[in-house]
């Protein structure tokens, strides 16, 4: 039977024709699409890690930037919180110092005062003192006789002395 | 409606069924065998054919070559005829000295011959119609259109699928040669199945086909095998005993030749049977025209609806077929470059 015996004729046109066509597209054909296609899935391949690295990155930076964002959130409410601290010290510290100053000025004042009064009153003390010996010295050189005129001078010369003080000062 | 037209299709093909005893025999084998003319059709009692070059190398004549047609219906040309029967039937026999048919050289173009022709030119045009995009784009910008687009997917899926992943490390090298196995066998396959020239040709179907497609993978296996490979072969890891008397190294070596053989016969014996079964099933459409015009009527339209589901069943097959023969082709060269083991 000839189906099952291969014919020489066709073993030959069928090596040469596919020696041929595989000579052809192994030199122009699919090493051109092959290469093409593994280069692609390179370029893909390296695309995506490419891009992942870059998600990762972002994400990083992201995590910086929220970290950075809280931590000057917490910076400025901690200044604040300084400067409220501050502000209350510092005039806490100005009332404190008024009120000291106020006391010590009213202190000073109330000295003076008492000084003052004090020395008026050594004034008063020496000026009756004065007068005293005064209207003494004026009533023995008078009479005793006459109570009433004796009053009556004296009252005078209290007046006149006080007259005589008011016009002085 | 489908069915409505082929019924229709049926009783219109009706009347060219020749109502004459059907000879399966000469039906069956003028199909799926080689022959010197490519028959298109039968027109009433006219064949329409073309004819092809005979081409002999004899030792009397030297190189001979004419038209087929020179050697139409049992004619002689040069001493040159078709032998009508015998070990030779169907095949250009010339008489020798003392009677005897003797077979001289016989390199003619015939319809298989022709028709790998057809197939190998249809299949360099098809791949460097598709590399020149490649070469024309820039292929990181832009994606594959038209062939490119169509072809690529089926190039990466064998080159990566198949070829790849059987192979392994430096599946570089074979994969153009693989690749053109797997479209040869893909396109011849196709092509036999469409029922017209310059389908038709049962070429992955015949043996010498086969076995030159074995032989070619026979050397990619052997000729790029390294050396743990032959190792292997000629001095594998087995008790000394079986290597003192060769059994081992006989069985591997008798291997060599069993896997390339088992290639050529798969996909032979495949296409072959594929060919037999819708040329069968249409038979019964000549079968029974004797039969009376309800029975052929009813029976025709069983057949054209047998064939399609038999050609669905074919396109699969021509994928399937070109598809294992390619990876067991990569299998056999990976098995050849084995990673030093242990």
């Amino acid at each position: 039977m000839n189906l099952i015996l291969p014919e020489s004729g066709l073993l030959f046109w069928m090596t040469l024709v596919f020696a041929i066509v595989f000579f052809i597209l192994a030199k122009f054909g699919f090493p051109v699409i092959t290469r093409s296609v593994r280069k692609r899935e390179e370029f893909i391949a390296e695309s995506l890690k490419k891009a992942e690295e870059v998600q990762e990155s972002y994400a990083r930076m992201e995590q910086e930037r929220q970290r950075m964002l809280e931590e000057t959130s917490e910076q400025q409410s901690r200044m604040l919180e300084e400067a409220r601290e501050a502000s209350a010290r510092i005039v806490e510290q100005a009332r404190e110092r008024a009120t000291k100053e106020a006391e010590q000025m009213l202190e000073r004042a109330n000295d003076e005062i008492r000084l003052q009064r004090k020395e008026a009153m050594q004034q008063l003390h020496n000026t009756v003192v004065e007068m005293s010996v005064a209207v003494a010295e004026k009533v023995l050189r008078r009479q005793f006789d006459n109570k009433d005129a004796q009053m009556t001078y004296i009252e005078d010369w209290v007046e006149q002395q006080q007259d005589g003080r008011t016009d002085a000062s | 409606m489908m069915k409505r037209w082929l019924l229709i299709l049926c009783f219109v093909l009706l009347p060219f069924a020749k109502a004459d005893a059907f000879d399966m025999k000469e039906y069956l084998f003028g199909h799926i065998m080689d022959s010197y003319e490519w028959h298109i059709t039968t027109w009433g009692e006219k064949h329409i054919s073309i004819p092809l070059p005979v081409i002999i190398v004899d030792k009397n004549q030297g190189l001979s070559v004419f038209s087929s047609s020179r050697l139409a219906h049992g004619e002689s040309y040069k001493g040159y005829f078709i032998a009508e029967e015998g070990i030779f039937e169907g095949r250009v026999v010339s008489r020798g000295e003392d009677g005897e048919l003797v077979r001289p050289l016989d390199l003619s173009l015939t319809k298989n011959a022709l028709a790998i022709v057809i197939s190998g030119l249809i299949l360099i045009w098809l791949i460097l119609a598709c590399s020149s995009w490649y070469r024309r784009h820039d292929v990181l910008k832009e994606t594959p259109g038209g062939l490119a687009a169509v072809l690529e997917p089926v190039i990466t899926m064998i080159d990566k699928e198949v070829i790849k992943s059987s192979i392994g490390e430096g599946y570089e090298r074979f994969s153009p040669y693989l690749l053109t196995a797997f479209f040869f066998i893909l396109i011849n396959n196709l092509l036999g199945i469409v029922p017209f020239f310059p389908g038709g040709a049962n070429v992955t179907g015949n043996i010498a086909v086969t076995l030159s497609l074995a032989v070619f993978t026979f050397l990619a296996v052997n000729l790029f095998g390294n050396r743990h490979y032959f190792k292997e072969i000629f001095w594998p890891d087995v008790p000394i005993f079986l290597k003192a008397i060769p059994i081992m190294p006989l069985i591997e070596f008798i291997g060599l030749f069993t896997k390339p053989f088992s290639l050529m016969v798969r996909l032979f014996a495949n296409i072959l049977a594929g060919h037999i079964l819708v040329l069968s099933v249409i038979a019964m459409v000549f079968i029974t025209a004797r039969l009376g015009a309800v029975l052929n009527g009813s029976l025709s339209f069983v057949a054209v609806l047998f064939g399609i589901f038999m050609d669905c069943l074919e396109i699969l097959v021509a994928f399937i077929q070109a598809y294992v023969f390619t990876m067991l082709s990569a299998v056999f060269i990976g098995m050849a470059h084995p990673q030093a083991h242990k």
